[in-house]
């Protein structure tokens, strides 16, 4: 089918009408077809200050990170709930044991991920809860936090506990690691939000 | 102190020194300060598609959806996880009360869960969005999706949900 006719009606669109097309093209993967809707649409002028894109940055920073904070909780207390649920199948402790293993793998991740926005914010010179204790669900977090102290692997437990379930050469995520994806999502929002970036 | 010295340099601060003093003035309440400083920012001209608000507009909503998803399932999850313990290591009868308690808890919770997720359907149809593509590439996506799939096994009635005395569900 040919849609060069379609294509020359694209500068028309609405927001609300090119942006469902924008999404469907890249979920389809038809890149090319995105860009033309993107680069059809008219322009609006803008006059912001110099620290707008770095602070949209922080703050698409800080929300992917309660994101990921939030899901490794729940994996954290689903693993919890399972393992309540083979403590009482008395007959199973070798299930039991794995269970409470994932207990402690999870309570590991959390605690590597939670530790690493500490240092990420140490390094923008900014408190760790200004831009998250404002966010919901961050009082699960709080709740989570109390919980896994304690409970966590060690980095050294929590690669074996890998290598022994299915991931031969598996390395458990540190602090470093997490830190490294922060910086490099905070520069990559920062440099697209400047207009650096396609 | 008399600050107007300082005040007068505002306009030579660098993106990365001036936000973080824009965040902390924010975090004890001085607003004058807050906006001082963000007033003597450099202007950067943008020029920007015009469906850039309303899909900032849509990011975000997706973003808070998730989190409040996930917020609901950690919630859910620790209430079995609680109802499992009074059920397996019970001290007394009324251990297991508080157990079936939860277990209503969690009912409520997962109807909740499933109420929300339904309401996303809704308005992204609305969009003309597929309810899932927007969420898909977000870390926590498996989670959620795990998590409303045994929801909606246990899934309850609105008027089932309404049989749950407040004070066993408020968060």
């Amino acid at each position: 089918m040919n849609t060069a006719a379609l294509g020359k009606l694209y500068d028309r669109l609405t927001p609300a009408e090119r942006l469902p097309l924008i999404i469907a093209a890249s979920l389809r993967g038809d890149e090319a077809e995105r860009q033309r809707l993107a680069q059809a649409a008219p322009r609006t002028d803008l006059r912001v200050p110099d620290h707008y894109a770095l602070g949209l940055a922080l703050q698409e920073s800080a929300t992917f990170h309660i994101v990921d904070l939030l899901g490794l909780a729940t994996k954290f207390w689903q693993a919890w709930g399972l393992w309540g649920w083979f403590q009482s199948l008395p007959q199973r402790p070798e299930e039991e044991a794995l269970k409470l293993g994932l207990v402690k793998s999870c309570a590991y991740q959390f605690t590597v991920h939670d530790a690493a926005w500490g240092l990420f914010c140490a390094e923008q010179r900014m408190e760790p809860e200004a831009l998250l204790d404002f966010m919901p669900g961050y009082e699960r977090i709080e709740m989570t936090r109390l919980e896994v102290r304690g409970l966590a692997y060690t980095h050294e437990e929590a690669t074996m506990f890998m290598r022994l379930h299915g991931k031969p050469t598996a390395v458990a995520a540190m602090q470093e690691d997490v830190l490294k994806s922060l910086r490099d999502l905070l520069k990559a929002r920062e440099a697209w939000w400047n207009g650096d970036s396609a | 102190m008399n600050t107007k010295a300082l005040t007068d340099l505002y306009d030579r601060l660098t993106p990365a020194e001036r936000l973080p003093l824009i965040m902390a003035a924010m975090e004890r309440g001085d607003e004058l300060e807050a906006d001082r400083l963000s007033r003597s920012a450099p202007r950067c001209e943008l020029r920007l598609p015009d469906y850039h608000g309303f899909g900032e507009g849509v990011l975000f909503l997706s973003l808070f959806h998730m989190v409040e998803q996930l917020n609901l399932g950690l919630v859910f999850w620790r209430a079995q996880s609680m109802a499992a313990e009074w059920e397996t290591f019970p001290l007394g009868p009324e251990d297991q009360v508080r157990a079936d308690r939860l277990w209503d808890c969690v009912h409520m919770f997962g109807y909740r869960l499933c109420m929300e997720a339904d309401a996303w359907r809704l308005v992204c149809a609305e969009m003309h969005a597929d309810p899932e593509a927007l969420l898909r590439d977000i870390r926590g996506f498996d989670s959620m999706r795990d998590t409303e799939k045994l929801a909606r096994a246990l899934l309850w009635t609105p008027r089932g949900s309404s049989g749950v005395p407040a004070e066993d569900w408020r968060e």
